[in-house]
Parts: C-alpha cells; sequence; structure tokens
C-alpha cells in the first residue's frame, strides 16, 4: 500500500506475463503468416501462425477483466488502438482462415493458388502485418511512460515478431519445407538487425534520461538482470546467432531459444515501463531557508528581536 | 458546503481544483473521507496524499501533495478506451467509467499520467470473506474486474455540493471551482498565487492546480 503513497519512481504493474505471451503470440504468428505468403511456404506454416494467433486472442481474453464483454472491443476504432486491433484480428482470422481451407476442402469454388485464393491470402497478409504493428502504436501512445512512447517500440516487435516467425520456420522446416540452409541465413539476419535496433533502443532511452533512463537502470538491475541478460540477449540473441551460423545440427534448439528470447523481451519491455513521476517542483517555495545554520537562525531571531523592540519604543 | 457556481447559459463549466501546498500538512483526511464516500475497495485510493522525504539531518522535512485524477481537458485515458466505457461529460469535464460498458483491459490505467485508475480484482473487503454491512451497501457501487476512478463525487456536484475531499480538508488545502468563470473564487485563486500543474508537458491539460 506504502507503494503507492511516495513520489519516486514507479513501474506500471497492470502488465505481465500474460500480456507479454499476448504479444508474443500474436506478432509471431502473423509474422509467420506474412512469410507464409512472401515466401510462398507450405500450407502448414499458414495454419501455425492462424493458430498461434487465435491462441494468441484466447491469452488476451484471460487478461481482461471482463471477458465475456470482449466483443465491446470495436466500439471505438475511430480513437483506439486496441478497438483497431480486434477489427484487424477479427479480418484476419475471417480471411486468412478461408484462403488456406482449400488445402484440406477441395470442393470449395477457390483454390489455394487461384485468384480469390490469393487476394483472401493477401489480404489476411496485410491484417497480419497490422496485427504486428498495433501493439507498437498503442505502447507507444503512452505518453506516461516515456519507455514506450518512442518509434523504437513499434519497430522493435516488429523485429521480434520476424524473428520468432523465422524461429518458427526453422522448428518445421525439417518436416515440411525445403531449403533450409536459406531460412538459417534469414534468422541469422534478423537476429543481428533486432540485436541492433534493441541496442540502438537502449542507447537512446539512456540518452533520454528522466523514467525512459530509470527504466533503463531496472533492466540492469536485480531482479530484472538475470532474464535481462542471460534470458534476452544471451539465450534470445547470442546463443542462437551462434547456432545458425556454425552449428548446423543445433537448429531447433537455436529455434527454441530464439522464441524465449522473444518472449523474455516482451515480459522486460512491460515491466520496466516507469511512470513520469508527479513532479514536486514547488517553485514558489523557498526551501534553501530550510538549510540554514544555527548562526543564520540566531542572527535572524535577534534581528525580529531587534525589530519587535524597535516598534515597541 | 454549497457550492457557489453561477452557471451561465450556454456555457460548459470546467471543474477545477486547486491544492494549497502550504497548507497541506499530509494529514490523509482526504482520502479516508473519499474511502468513507465511495467504498473503494482495499489497496485503492481514488484520492491519496503522496509525500517525499527532502533534504537530510538536521535539514530534513516533508512535501506533501494530495494526488487524484485530474479531470483532465485532454484525458490521455478517454481516447484509448476500446469500448468507450471511458467518457467526458458533455457539460463539463467529468472524467467518468461506464462500469457497464468496460472490459478491464487496463489500457486507460496504464495510460493516465497521474495513476488515478484501477482495476479492483477482488470483491473481498477489508475483513476477509465477510463483508461488513457498510462494504455490502458501497461495494454495489463497483464492479470487479472494471476500471474505477475519482468520479469529483460527481452526484454531490450535480446537487449542488463539494466533493467530500474538499469538504473534509481540516486546513482548507482544497477548493473547488469553474476555471472558465474568470471571477470564480478559484480563478482568483490560482491568478494571484504561484502555481504548477504536475506532468502538464505530457498534454493532457490537467485541471488540477498546485499552489505553492
Amino acid at each position: 500500500m506504502a507503494q503507492g503513497f511516495n513520489a519516486e519512481f514507479k513501474c506500471q504493474r497492470e502488465f505481465g506475463w500474460l500480456l507479454s505471451l499476448w504479444l508474443f503470440l500474436s506478432g509471431t504468428g502473423c509474422a509467420l503468416f506474412a512469410l507464409f505468403k512472401i515466401l510462398d511456404l507450405a500450407v502448414f506454416f499458414g495454419l501455425l501462425g492462424l493458430g498461434t494467433v487465435v491462441l494468441g486472442g484466447v491469452v488476451l481474453l484471460l487478461e481482461l477483466g471482463s471477458p465475456l464483454r470482449a466483443w465491446r472491443g470495436v466500439l471505438r476504432i475511430r480513437t483506439s488502438w486496441l478497438s483497431r486491433g480486434v477489427v484487424f484480428v477479427c479480418f484476419f482470422v475471417a480471411t486468412g482462415f478461408l484462403s488456406v481451407a482449400p488445402a484440406w476442402a477441395p470442393g470449395l469454388p477457390w483454390t489455394l493458388s487461384g485468384p480469390a485464393g490469393l487476394v483472401l491470402g493477401w489480404i489476411a497478409a496485410l491484417c497480419a502485418l497490422m496485427i504486428v504493428l498495433y501493439p507498437g502504436f498503442w505502447l507507444a501512445k503512452n505518453r506516461s511512460i516515456p519507455f514506450w512512447n518512442t518509434a523504437w517500440v513499434p519497430a522493435l516487435l516488429v523485429g521480434y515478431a520476424a524473428t520468432g516467425a523465422s524461429a518458427l520456420i526453422l522448428l518445421g522446416s525439417g518436416h515440411w519445407s525445403h531449403g533450409r540452409h536459406a531460412y538459417d541465413l534469414l534468422a541469422a539476419v534478423l537476429i543481428v538487425l533486432t540485436g541492433v535496433l534493441g541496442g540502438l533502443y537502449l542507447l537512446a532511452m539512456q540518452r533520454a534520461g528522466g523514467a525512459a533512463r530509470e527504466s533503463v537502470r531496472r533492466l540492469n538491475a536485480a531482479p530484472l538482470n538475470w532474464t535481462f541478460h542471460l534470458g534476452v540477449i544471451g539465450v534470445g540473441l547470442v546463443l542462437p546467432l551462434v547456432l545458425v551460423l556454425w552449428v548446423p545440427s543445433a537448429q531447433s534448439l537455436a529455434a527454441i531459444c530464439m522464441l524465449a528470447g522473444g518472449l523474455l523481451f516482451r515480459y522486460c519491455l512491460l515491466t520496466v515501463g516507469v511512470y513520469v513521476p508527479p513532479a514536486l517542483v514547488q517553485e514558489g517555495i523557498d526551501f534553501s531557508r530550510l538549510n540554514r545554520t544555527g548562526t543564520d537562525l540566531q542572527r535572524e531571531y535577534a534581528a525580529m528581536a531587534a525589530q519587535r523592540s524597535g516598534a515597541q519604543g | 458546503m454549497a457550492l457557489s457556481v453561477k452557471l451561465a447559459e450556454g456555457r460548459a463549466v470546467r471543474w477545477g481544483v486547486a491544492v494549497d501546498l502550504k497548507r497541506c500538512v499530509g494529514c490523509q483526511s482526504c482520502t479516508v473521507a473519499c474511502k468513507a464516500q465511495n467504498g473503494t475497495p482495499p489497496g485503492i485510493f481514488w484520492t491519496r496524499v503522496i509525500e517525499k522525504e527532502e533534504g537530510s539531518y538536521p535539514f530534513a522535512y516533508t512535501v506533501f501533495m494530495p494526488l487524484r485524477c485530474n479531470h483532465c481537458s485532454e484525458p490521455p485515458c478517454v481516447p484509448v478506451c476500446p469500448t468507450g466505457a471511458s467518457y467526458q461529460r458533455e457539460t463539463d469535464n467529468v472524467v467518468l467509467v461506464d462500469q457497464d460498458q468496460c472490459v478491464g483491459c487496463h489500457a486507460c490505467v496504464v495510460a493516465c499520467p497521474y495513476e488515478a485508475r484501477f482495476i479492483a480484482t477482488s470483491a473481498q473487503g477489508y475483513y476477509g470473506k465477510n463483508p461488513t454491512p457498510y462494504e455490502q451497501v458501497s461495494y454495489r457501487k463497483w464492479q470487479v474486474g472494471t476500471a474505477q476512478k475519482c468520479t469529483l463525487c460527481v452526484d454531490r456536484l450535480d446537487a449542488g455540493l463539494q466533493p467530500v475531499c474538499i469538504d473534509t480538508c481540516p486546513t482548507r488545502a482544497l477548493s473547488i471551482g469553474d476555471l472558465n468563470d474568470a471571477h470564480s473564487e478559484i480563478s482568483k485563486l490560482i491568478a494571484e498565487r504561484p502555481r504548477f500543474r504536475p506532468s502538464v508537458e505530457l498534454g493532457a491539460d490537467p485541471n488540477v492546480y498546485y499552489l505553492t
């Protein structure tokens, strides 16, 4: 309780593991679906992407205080990124499902590679791109938390979503696709890009000062330092980069590390969201007067006494 | 105490609160009065007096600052709401939550720079599973899993009364009035005293002024 009654830096405490898991699942799933369309991957990857996003939706429902009212989430698309996101997800699930449906239901009037199937697939891919982007826009709109209130956040979430998708492709490519070496390279490039992006982001936040700097400090201090250094950087970036480049037999392990790092990154990003503290800078109050020494006070009292006696005389 | 606000025809009221920091002694009377009036659940305080220790011995002192919803003119908590449950009244600037529409997504809680929004996760009162008669009545005012916040005692305001936190302040550090009326007591008070609005740079145009 006492935490709410002091004016120090405070982290938001609303978002934790559940929201991190939602960010991870929806971002990774949508990026996988987009890559499925762009790289013309096996239908399995499209279905895996769709399933991951649906699972993310279920996790988000668990996060809501009143999940039975979730349908109301589409009522404010004019102002709310969350509302827009719900619309994107609905369109994505509908068009994505219809676009891959001919793979197991050949009786449908459209095919996977026909014009209708292609249009549906690309609409779904566009929605997937928006689903990857909108949580970043939503977080970046929070002016009260400077660590999120930056264009770096959507860019980083896109980077991590693409990295997670490439990890899923690495995991599934042994069974469902050919040309695994190309996916190794894709994963390596995405890991490097995301790592560089993350480094620049932290540097920018460190230089921004105030609450943003405090967020960076908390990433590097207990209790989050092990999660960040070992989990996000070590297991999530360095180890998989080494494995995909130099240990071809450990690609699956690299993919699992990338996925774990992606989840931990989102957790770290959310939990170190420090509010701008209420300024207790009271410009009109001269606090320096409180720092008077005993001699100063004695002089002041003597002057006051002299003034009083002068007035009486 | 009754409000002395003259409502001009066709003009929206902009309720503002002035907090005289020279008078505030950090007694938390406003905190307790708000709790008693609104029956907020354990751990949730719609208004509270935060404190900060400054200096060091022998020149240590404590700064007090009553913190509450600022009923901002451009409230950042309203546009982020995906359902429209958070809204600002058209007749004035009071920001309210329609709990029947709220899905409990926490977006408004995080968006508020004053940490003045809360979501109760349990209907349990201060004394365990069996609520007191007072809690049984007062806990009907809010729903578990939905956002809740200071209403500026809107029912009292509409009845021409001051919010309880302002009514109860023993040092009269708090005052309320119409900021749109240049002749109102609060407008004069704010005009003649040094003042600041915390986090005003975030663009919410808050309506709580701290007089120093």
